[in-house]
């Protein structure tokens, strides 16, 4: 659910960027739905603004070719790490924030059971939920980059995952990431959930991430 | 010079943005030195902040991960211009890079100058009049460029690449704007970023200018 107060001060921040004529922070919203026997059983939306350390170093390198330095992770390195834990310099040619996730949990967007709250160091799912069938898993079905749409001068686009479950018993959604495709695989947001999202036996989970970004400053 | 009414909106901004965790606006600081017969007579600082539309559009394919595919330009098209004026894309994977580093003599990427005086424009995709490079009548022999420096203070980073422009032309340039052209995979250009210099350099002739790009992240929102 949006937070009204939070929306507000985004809508002032953004009123700030317009002012300067700079393009805004790209702003993350992600939809929840899920369906058990052709029934709409739960419908939310939620912000996700929790850009990891990963992404913040990309942005810095945008379009200069300085290096990463790889030699540790957190304030005043400029590295990367994937989601095994190592450095990695794949980094410096990452994919974007949405990635074609494949069949599987390595790359796109995944989902977690932990609600350890969100921290720009971490660089994977405090609890990824796995892939299959057994017991607290799901089955996460390919996604790909599915639209992209202007209007009111703000581009929009979206990608879309659905992960059945099959797994003979509910599952509880608390938490949510990118993992984007760069050769390595690298956690670039990741979300604490409010509220949790249950998934029951037999239901299935869409996942709908939508990044804007507004260009009213120049359009 | 900079002009202190932008630079505390700047700072202001900047605040509401660590308040928040967001991301803050890239900072850039052109800074302009002319060096004849071995003495600096011309040294001045001006912030850069007019990013194009190749800019922008470049920004949200990147995050978004969608194409840059349109063939038309302008608002409601997520297309990228060459500075030939053609549209140029690479679907999926989009790679920033090169904003800096240039080889010698290239004038397609890097940063580049001109003589042009036309206010900035977001849809400008070319420098207004871009000086060529060689030792001929109008043109300045663009030097090598790369990164010089990354470095990490005040929980901000700072990144630094220069370029030296020598002008062997036999008569006085004057430069009224600079650019960036970014390389796509090396093999795509775009300008990125174009500013009309506050105050116009006068380059003589025998003189070197070196143009000095200053792109600071401040990450005090997460350090």
């Amino acid at each position: 659910m949006l937070d009204p107060k939070e929306e507000a001060k985004f809508d002032e921040l953004k009123g700030m960027f317009r002012d300067l004529k700079l393009p805004p922070p790209p702003e993350i919203f992600i939809n929840f739905q899920v369906h058990k026997d052709g029934k709409l059983i739960f419908d939310d939306k939620q912000r996700g603004h929790s850009w990891t350390r990963n992404f913040y170093n990309y942005k810095c390198l945008v379009g200069t070719n300085a290096a990463l330095t790889n030699t540790g992770f957190g304030a005043g390195h400029m590295s990367s790490k994937n989601t095994s834990g190592s450095y990695d310099a794949g980094l410096s040619a990452i994919a974007g924030a949405i990635t074609t996730g494949g069949i599987g949990v390595t790359r796109g967007i995944v989902v977690g059971t932990s609600d350890t709250a969100f921290n720009i160091d971490q660089y994977v799912l405090g609890a990824l939920i796995n892939h299959g069938t057994g017991a607290g898993q799901l089955t996460y079905q390919a996604s790909a980059f599915d639209s992209k749409a202007y209007a009111l001068k703000v581009w929009t686009a979206t990608s879309k995952r659905i992960m059945n479950n099959n797994s003979c018993g509910d599952i509880t959604v608390k938490e949510i990431g990118l993992y984007s495709d760069s050769g390595g695989f690298f956690l670039i947001e990741r979300s604490v959930l409010s509220p949790t999202v249950t998934v029951p036996d037999g239901a299935q989970l869409t996942v709908t991430y939508e990044i804007s970004m507004d260009f009213s400053s120049i359009d | 010079m900079l002009d202190v009414i932008e630079e505390a909106k700047r700072e202001e901004l900047k605040a509401k943005c660590r308040e928040m965790k967001v991301l803050p606006p890239t900072d850039i600081f052109i800074g302009l030195q002319v060096h004849d017969k071995g003495k600096l007579i011309f040294d001045d600082v001006q912030r850069g902040h007019s990013w194009t539309r190749n800019y922008w559009n470049a920004i949200f394919a990147y995050v978004s991960n969608c194409s840059i595919v349109d063939s038309s330009f302008g608002a409601g098209y997520i297309s990228c211009k060459n500075p030939a004026g053609a549209f140029t894309y690479q679907a999926n994977t989009l790679l920033i890079q090169g904003l800096i580093m240039a080889g010698s003599a290239n004038i397609t990427n890097g940063i580049v100058v001109g003589t042009g005086t036309s206010a900035f424009d977001v849809e400008q995709y070319a420098l207004d009049a871009l000086i060529g490079s060689g030792n001929s009548a109008g043109k300045l022999y663009y030097n090598a460029s790369a990164v010089s420096s990354t470095t990490y203070a005040a929980k901000a980073w700072t990144i630094v690449g220069s370029r030296i422009f020598n002008n062997n032309s036999g008569g006085s340039i004057v430069v009224a704007e600079t650019g960036l052209y970014s390389a796509q995979g090396w093999s795509i250009y775009w300008l990125f970023e174009r500013s009309v210099l506050g105050a116009a350099v006068t380059v003589p002739d025998a003189a070197q200018l070196t143009v000095t790009y200053t792109i600071v992240d401040d990450f005090s929102a997460i350090d």
